[in-house]
């Protein structure tokens, strides 16, 4: 939990900082890399924002780009060329920043400041920082001790200035780099020349790097992530193998068979894996009573918020959680913009909508509440309408579930749903709507519902929503209408239930003991009408159901089924805001 | 005249303006009206929109101007009344206007009944031009009655009363920001009946024409500063990175007055921009904003050398 909060604690200040490379740059479709940011202090920080930006604006950025992506690709350090860039460049464009933004002086001062203080603690053999101080140092016209090599490498960088061509300029940072951050290790001793000869060849052509695309995902990073899934499922796995009493039956039925004395075995595991219940024993009972019927027969529920937030000693599942967790918030980091407008378009609507419902029409008429000071009228004119009449539009308040599919079939849209929904429970808690996100999977007889937050949490526990992950099958009659007992508790007047989905309820069918009328498992078209049964059932009680698709062209047939008319298919987030306001509109006007 | 001389300025057609010479000749305006007419001080910057908003006038048509806060719609309005040189009536629109404010109702006066005149009465009778501010806020009922006197028919007809017919000259003009909780989507009958004119958000050449007619005697190498801090944030805004609260040229120009009487500049910005939003981080990232323009150590003098 430590490691994202860290990135997400920081998150207001690094908005900050990008906020303030596009003001000084114009772009708001650039974004900083980590060898721009500095971490010595938030003045230099933001210092460097400002370059940063003045870089993007003044240089030709698209072609320095180019130069780094292939260079990388070669072997280069992108830090180090990065660094070189930026000090190569900087007085070049810090002069046109200043006198486009006089207040930029000021910026810089307290930056440079700052690094005059933190050189004397300065104590690294880093090449690149010591350069970088002794540059800043020179520019506040105070002298130190330097060694050659830092010397040489600083009057080098200098003469770079007056480089205005930027295929010029880089020539010159490629020249500096070879001589100063050699590309490989000698093994053996051998002559530097040849060593060098050796790189020249790998890199190519030096306009080769102009005719080079932009690379994507790093293949090593989802290498590993691969793994560690596997690794995961192999141990859920393995504790389904410890069911030694277990009788599966291999037919394409996947009916299972399970003796009494493995249920606490069975609900050890399951609150090992997904958490503690929140529920005490007595309310869980209660509600399986209820709600367990039919199709649903045998099954059982288990409430959680999940290993990382209920106590659990399950470290392994922990770390898995939160290493799911990361991936989530790094796909919405990457999305952050498209993201935030879909907030912001969304709770604007609705807000809107809201206000308008909710006004009080007062209508002149001859019966309703007295209006004094109309009463002259009376025998006096022909107008008699002393009254006003109240026309309350008022709809009544408003409460939202969100439920979300947890099942190993998500897992290829595991981000974008996590963002969905993320997207959908800021805006409605924004917006002062009460709502609660849920996410349900199942596992042997179990649906375990995990909640994100409930209906009066507070914003920040939004975040708990990038700990979906999908694993498992699911159930989705069952989870709809465990989700619509509390949903109907609630003293809302309007109840709406939105369903994130993939059309494809898949579960084992589970029978106790001495059963032996067990049909099909739960999949196909039983469980298809089961679901839709049940969000009918929904709508007959004054729920509101929406289903927003997720899944294939192949199954929205089975997902116009389930859910009818209210049912929106989204491929492209961003048009994700639009839909679910267009739908939400329409519900609340009418 | 003044206003025509700087709508040559602006590179109006001058054929237009003699056109609206001709109006102003043709309908006579009562003496008793004359101080309706407003007298503006700031003139709209816009070649194309007062192309617009002329020759509609003029055809005999309604228009609705619609855009962001601070663009200069009502600063138009006033300055079409004072061109045409016609009586205004203003009514501003809100939740309690009805029927009755507009039209007319029966008060008692004197012991007698009379009937006190509604805006648009008098605009009919008098031949005014009729300015609706934040037409998107009323009340459906309120409109209504107005469909009749802004199509073709030009009659007001409302029983009670007499029947109305306008005068020749009555126009109507409504003003409308879109987009804000608490406005409504107009109804489509009614944007209809008027010719809308879409503002838009201030650019950078109309900015700083505008500053300058404020501020003639500023420094010509700091006030672009200024320009550009409304247009950074405007920027930004577009861009979903901050809202629309601290974009406000209405800001930037009381900011710049009260350092033309003596506040220091960053104070004046404080006070025009930054606490125009509440939240933190917002404050935050407009404040880094304005420290790229301004200098902390900049006197008013600086900005206005003749202090």
């Amino acid at each position: 939990m430590k490691d994202a909060k860290w990135i997400y604690e920081d998150y207001e200040f690094d908005n900050r900082i990008s906020n303030l490379m596009w003001t000084v740059s114009g772009d708001y479709d650039e974004n900083m890399d980590s060898g721009e940011k500095s971490y010595i202090s938030e003045n230099v920080a933001l210092y460097h924002a400002v370059t940063a930006g003045g870089r993007r604006k003044f240089v030709d950025w698209t072609k320095v780009k180019k130069y780094i992506i292939s260079r990388y690709r070669a072997g280069f350090d992108k830090d180090i060329i990065l660094g070189l860039i930026s000090m190569g460049s900087d007085v070049l464009v810090e002069e046109k920043i200043i006198a486009e933004r006089p207040g930029v002086y000021d910026i810089r001062k307290k930056a440079y400041d700052d690094i005059f203080a933190n050189y004397y603690k300065l104590h690294t053999e880093n090449l690149l920082e010591k350069v970088e101080h002794a540059i800043i140092l020179e520019k506040m016209d105070k002298s130190v001790m330097l060694d050659s090599e830092t010397s040489k490498l600083k009057k080098d960088l200098l003469k770079l200035q007056n480089r205005e061509d930027t295929v010029d300029f880089l020539k010159g940072i490629e020249d500096i780099y070879m001589e100063y951050f050699p590309l490989f290790v000698e093994e053996d001793g051998s002559d530097r020349k040849d060593s060098k000869d050796k790189q020249n060849s790998l890199r190519g052509d030096f306009s080769d790097f102009m005719l080079e695309e932009l690379y994507e995902d790093d293949p090593e990073e989802s290498e590993i992530e691969a793994s560690v899934e596997e690794l995961a499922d192999a141990l859920l796995g393995e504790s389904q193998g410890e069911m030694s009493n277990v009788n599966k039956n291999e037919g394409n039925s996947r009916v299972l068979k399970v003796q009494e004395e493995d249920l606490e075995k069975i609900y050890e595991k399951v609150a090992y894996y997904y958490g503690n219940s929140f529920l005490p024993i007595s309310e869980v009972k209660k509600l399986q009573n209820q709600v367990c019927q039919g199709e649903h027969g045998n099954c059982r529920i288990h409430m959680t918020d999940g290993v990382l937030r209920s106590d659990s000693k399950n470290e392994f599942q922990q770390k898995y959680v939160k290493r799911q967790q990361t991936k989530n918030i790094e796909v919405f980091r990457a999305n952050f913009k498209v993201c935030k407008r879909n907030v912001n378009k969304l709770k604007e609507s609705m807000s809107r909508t809201l206000v308008q419902e909710e006004i009080m029409d007062a209508i002149p008429s001859d019966a309703g509440q007295l209006v004094a000071n109309k009463l002259w009228r009376i025998n006096r004119s022909s107008n008699h309408k002393v009254f006003v009449k109240n026309i309350d539009n008022n709809k009544g308040s408003f409460v939202v579930d969100i439920l979300m599919d947890s099942s190993g079939s998500q897992r290829r849209n595991q981000s974008r749903v996590a963002i969905q929904s993320y997207i959908l429970a800021q805006a409605l808690t924004l917006v002062g709507i009460p709502n609660r996100v849920l996410g349900f999977s199942s596992f042997l007889d179990y649906t375990v519902i995990k909640r994100f937050r409930d209906y009066e949490s507070p914003l920040s526990t939004n975040d708990n929503i990038f700990e979906y992950y999908c694993s498992g099958n699911n159930r989705d009659g069952l989870a709809i209408k465990a989700t619509c007992e509390d949903l109907l508790k609630r003293r809302e007047e309007n109840k709406i239930l939105i369903v994130l989905s993939d059309g494809r309820p898949n579960d084992i069918k589970v029978g106790k003991g001495q059963v032996n009328d067990l049909k099909e498992a739960y999949r196909g078209r039983v469980a298809i009408s089961d679901t839709a049964k049940e969000v009918r059932f929904a709508r007959q009680q004054g729920i509101l159901v929406l289903g927003v698709f997720t899944g294939k062209e192949q199954d929205l047939m089975a997902e116009k089924l389930i859910y009818g008319k209210d049912f929106a298919y989204i491929k492209d987030i961003n048009r994700f805001a639009d839909m679910v306001i267009k739908y939400l509109k329409q519900i609340i006007a009418n | 005249m003044r206003l025509t001389e700087e709508l040559l300025k602006q590179g109006i057609n001058e054929k237009l303006l003699a056109d609206v010479k001709h109006f102003r000749e043709f309908y006579k305006l009562d003496e008793k009206l004359q101080d309706r007419v407003p007298n503006t001080e700031n003139v709209f910057y816009g070649k194309d929109i007062w192309a617009m908003c002329i020759t509609a006038i003029l055809e005999g048509e309604n228009v609705l101007l619609s855009g962001p806060k601070a663009t200069g719609k009502n600063v138009l309005a006033d300055n079409i009344c004072e061109l045409f040189n016609r009586p205004q009536w203003n009514t501003s629109f809100h939740v309690n206007t009805d029927s009755t404010s507009l039209i007319g109702t029966d008060t008692f006066i004197d012991n007698e009944v009379k009937l006190r005149r509604g805006s648009v009465y008098e605009c009919a009778i008098n031949g005014g031009f009729g300015v609706f501010d934040e037409i998107n806020m009323a009340k459906n009922d309120a409109l209504v009655v107005l469909h009749s006197a802004l199509d073709y028919r030009k009659v007001i007809d409302v029983p009670g009363y007499e029947k109305i017919k306008l005068h020749e000259a009555t126009r109507f003009i409504g003003t409308m920001n879109y987009e804000y909780a608490g406005t409504k989507e107009l109804n489509e009958a009614l944007v209809s009946r008027f010719m809308t004119i879409d503002i838009p958000q201030i650019e950078e050449e109309t900015l700083m024409v505008i500053l300058k007619g404020y501020f003639p005697d500023a420094n010509e190498e700091i006030l672009p500063q200024f320009a550009g801090i409304f247009l950074d944030l405007q920027e930004k805004s577009k861009n979903s990175e901050i809202s629309t609260k601290s974009v406000d040229l209405r800001g930037i120009i009381g900011s710049l007055k009260t350092i033309r009487r003596g506040l220091k500049p960053m104070l004046a910005v404080d006070m025009g921009v930054v606490g125009k939003t509440f939240d933190q981080y917002e404050k935050e990232i407009v404040l880094d904003v304005i420290k790229t323009r301004i200098r902390e150590s900049w006197e008013p003098s600086d900005v206005f050398g003749n202090l």
